[in-house]
């Protein structure tokens, strides 16, 4: 079992190094590519429910899947964020399939009900919502995923910073009294680790697809918005299928490479590797996100 | 036969990875005037994606039972959608340059509106181009917020004695473009 993980991490690796030489571009490409074809087959699934044809739902739901899909296959701001924790963190696996998929279903309710309340209340049109998605809710979802990187930075700098001699953690239970006067560390893992999981998906979720809220402006146009709602968490499970590619590579390699490292180098040492790894997963989540956020201001 | 040329770069430029996938794809073709080695004007075709078309015709209320058939009124109200209003920064994101210099065009005049048998809004327009030589003219077509992404299709229909030559864009070129800029934003 060590050594399967180990070679799968290898395999990680591999693809990590072949996106960031240039894998990356071609595979956005194919995306594009993908998303082109998905659109245009998206099109003429809405016309043929508008018709009312038989079985023009199940196409409806299948192309947005697909159209998710795609749309998830090139760059994105969730699969940085689950990618990254995955790898500072450990996260069991089915914990981060779940987040992945929480976050992108928190999304499609986020564009529902971004659509309904900005069509009804506010009486917005499409460009309203799309200037919002792409222009302040893509900035504010950019700014708290560069917050939660900052955050397992500095926690993995303090650790960091105590395995080389810093203060002693404090006893869970006092020496002198008998009493617990603080939570003990195990106590502070598990609330950070719910309160993690729902700045997760609140950052990825705050902002919604652009393409989902088309879906649900079209539909609702066309009197045929029930299939909107449900077409648009058709694109969300299509979104977290990329989400969940990610979080397997992400738990394989910090499983197969991380964790196998810290246990070869053993006691402090290898509590300076688990540490080093968080502060710098938290880094490259800040370095990919924070130029995102600065060039809007 | 003079040799002539034209560099023509359709690009999908990736822009600010914030935005890092397009919402619309436009195909294009593309003609030009050439009267006596310059280029006097362009007229370009832009089918937009059945997506986009049906937004497009959603937006301002036409075909509401979203058959695609357009009625001639319905028609006569859409053409010139694209072409009518533009921003004062936006350049119909065709980008002319005469060795190294921009090339500004003149106003769009839109000349046919069409919906296909797919859905898709054809949409067709000409602008005049003061008078470029078409040594060293270089054509680029890309969204700079990569909104939409341009494809050309088919060959660059070329008046007179003359041929255009199509360069792929350079998604490499485009990263690069994009990281430069991200560094350079304070």
């Amino acid at each position: 079992m060590p050594r399967f993980l180990t070679v799968s991490a290898l395999i990680v690796g591999a693809v990590a190094l072949w996106l960031a030489l240039g894998g990356a571009s071609w595979l956005g490409a194919q995306a594009v590519e993908g998303q082109r074809l998905a659109q245009d087959a998206l099109a003429g699934a809405i016309r043929r429910l508008r018709a009312g044809e038989p079985g023009a739902i199940a196409s409806l739901m299948g192309i947005c899947f697909a159209y998710g899909f795609f749309h998830a296959a090139g760059p994105g701001h969730g699969k940085v964020l689950i990618g990254g924790y995955g790898v500072a963190r450990n996260v069991p696996l089915g914990r981060l399939a779940g987040l992945a998929l929480a976050s992108s279903l928190a999304q499609a309710a986020t564009a529902v009900a971004l659509v309904y309340g900005a069509l009804m209340v506010l009486g917005w049109g499409r460009s309203d919502l799309q200037g919002a998605a792409d222009g302040w809710l893509n900035q504010l979802s950019y700014a708290a995923i560069a917050g939660i990187g900052l955050w397992l930075m500095v926690r993995g700098l303090v650790r960091l910073h105590r395995q080389f001699g810093g203060p002693e953690p404090k006893a869970a239970v006092c020496t002198q009294c008998g009493h617990a006067h603080g939570p003990s560390i195990e106590d502070a893992a598990n609330t950070t680790t719910l309160r993690e999981a729902l700045s997760i998906v609140a950052a990825v979720a705050v902002r919604p697809c652009t393409g989902a809220l088309f879906l649900l402006v079209l539909t609702w146009q066309l009197n045929v918005a029930a299939a909107g709602i449900a077409g648009t968490i058709a694109i969300a499970i299509g979104t977290a299928s990329v989400g969940l590619v990610v979080a397997v590579g992400a738990v394989t390699l910090r499983a197969g490479a991380i964790t196998r490292l810290a246990d070869l180098a053993g006691g402090q040492a290898g509590a300076r590797v688990l540490a080093g790894v968080e502060a710098a997963a938290g880094a490259a989540i800040v370095a990919i996100t924070l130029p995102i956020v600065l060039a809007a201001l | 036969m003079k040799s002539l040329r034209l560099a023509i770069c359709a690009s999908f430029l990736a822009a600010p990875l914030a935005q890092a996938h397009p919402h619309a794809f436009v195909g294009t073709q593309m003609a030009l005037t050439v009267d006596g080695g310059a280029v006097t004007a362009i007229e370009m075709t832009w089918v937009y994606d059945a997506f986009s078309s049906l937004m497009i015709l959603g937006d301002r209320g036409l075909d509401p039972d979203g058959d695609g058939v357009l009625t001639p009124d319905e028609l006569a109200a859409l053409k010139g959608f694209d072409v009518t209003n533009w921003p004062e920064d936006f350049a119909g994101d065709i980008f002319f340059e005469s060795g190294g210099t921009p090339v500004a065009l003149g106003d769009p005049e839109a000349l046919d509106i069409a919906v296909d048998d797919m859905g898709r809004i054809v949409a067709r327009h000409r602008r005049s181009v003061p008078e470029v030589p078409v040594d060293a003219l270089t054509i680029r077509q890309f969204d700079p917020t990569y909104y939409i992404a341009y494809s050309l299709d088919g060959p660059v229909a070329v008046s007179g004695d003359c041929r255009a030559d199509v360069a792929p864009h350079d998604p490499e070129a485009a990263m690069q473009a994009v990281e430069t800029e991200l560094s350079n934003t304070p």
